[in-house]
C-alpha cells in the first residue's frame, strides 16, 4: 500500500472536486499535525473544511505527528509543507502538494511528488474513475486552479493516452 | 491596546475623508482607521500574491503573510483567477 502524505493545498482541491472518496483506493491518506490544522482552520466560514474535519475523525485522513528540525527544513516553505516532505523521507512516502516551492524540495530530497492533476490521471490509470469522470473533475479542477491552456491541453492527452492503452 | 500617531494629509483628502464619514455616520478617525485596516489586508495579500507567483515563497507561506487561512487564500486566488504558479515545464519534470 503506498503511502501519500498530503499538503493542505492538494488536499483542499481534490476535496473541492469531490473525488477525496476514492483516494483510500490508491494509497493511504497522511497529513502532519500542522497541515491537519489548515485543514480544518475557519471551519465556520468554509464547507470544504467541514467536510474535512469529518474525514479527519473518521479516520479517513490520518495525522502523523513530525518534528521538523529548523537546520533541515526549507525556509521558502511553511511549516506543514516542511513537515509533509520529511514524514515522506522517513517513511518512504509520496508527497501530495500543488505547490512549486513544495515540488522542487521534495524533487532535492529524492522524493517523487505528485499533484492534484497527477493524482487524477493516477485514478484514471487505475480504472477507479472513468474518462467522463476524469473530464468532469480535471475541467473543475482546471476552473478552480485557473490553470493555463497548455497545462490543460497536457492533461487531457494524458487522459486520453491511457484511455488509449 | 492603542498608540496616537500624526500623519499629514493634503486639505482635499481630509474633506474626502469627513464627507465620506458624514455620508457613513462614523466620526472621522473611524472611518480613517477602517480604511487603514482594510488598505492593509489588501496590501498584505497583494504582496503575498506577487511572492508567489513570482515562485519565490510556497503557497502556505503566502496565506501566512497575507494572514488568512489557506481555506481562504485559495479562494480568493480562485475568484481573481490567479493562475496557480506551476508550469508545463514544472509538470513535465515530475512525470
Amino acid at each position: 500500500m503506498n503511502i501519500y502524505v498530503y499538503d493542505a493545498c492538494a488536499l483542499i482541491y481534490l476535496t473541492k472536486i469531490n473525488v477525496k472518496k476514492k483516494l483510500p483506493l490508491i494509497g493511504s491518506i497522511i497529513v502532519s499535525s500542522t497541515v491537519k490544522n489548515e485543514l480544518i482552520a475557519d471551519i465556520d466560514r468554509f464547507s470544504d473544511a467541514k467536510i474535512l474535519k469529518h474525514n479527519i475523525d473518521n479516520k479517513m485522513i490520518e495525522e502523523r505527528k513530525i518534528k521538523v528540525n529548523n537546520v533541515i527544513s526549507a525556509r521558502t516553505l511553511g511549516k506543514g509543507e516542511n513537515e509533509t516532505i520529511m514524514i515522506c523521507v522517513k517513511n518512504k512516502g509520496i508527497p501530495v502538494t500543488d505547490d512549486y516551492q513544495a515540488i522542487n524540495y521534495a524533487l532535492n530530497c529524492g522524493l517523487k511528488p505528485k499533484t492534484s492533476e497527477l493524482i487524477l490521471l493516477e485514478l484514471l490509470e487505475k480504472n477507479i474513475i472513468s474518462h467522463k469522470e476524469f473530464q468532469i473533475s480535471f475541467n473543475e479542477l482546471a476552473h478552480i486552479k485557473s490553470l493555463k491552456p497548455d497545462i490543460v491541453l497536457f492533461f487531457k492527452n494524458k487522459a486520453e493516452e491511457i484511455m488509449n492503452k | 491596546m492603542t498608540k496616537q500617531m500624526n500623519l499629514r494629509l493634503d486639505e482635499d483628502l481630509i474633506k474626502e475623508f469627513e464627507e465620506l464619514a458624514e455620508n457613513e455616520n462614523l466620526d472621522r478617525s473611524s472611518l480613517i482607521r477602517k480604511i487603514l485596516i482594510e488598505g492593509l489586508q489588501k496590501e498584505r495579500f497583494n504582496f503575498a500574491i506577487k511572492k508567489y507567483v513570482l515562485k519565490e515563497i510556497s503557497i502556505e507561506n503566502a496565506a501566512e503573510i497575507a494572514k488568512i487561512s489557506l481555506h481562504e487564500f485559495i479562494s480568493k486566488m480562485s475568484q481573481l483567477g490567479i493562475p496557480s504558479n506551476l508550469s508545463l515545464e514544472d509538470f513535465k519534470k515530475i512525470m
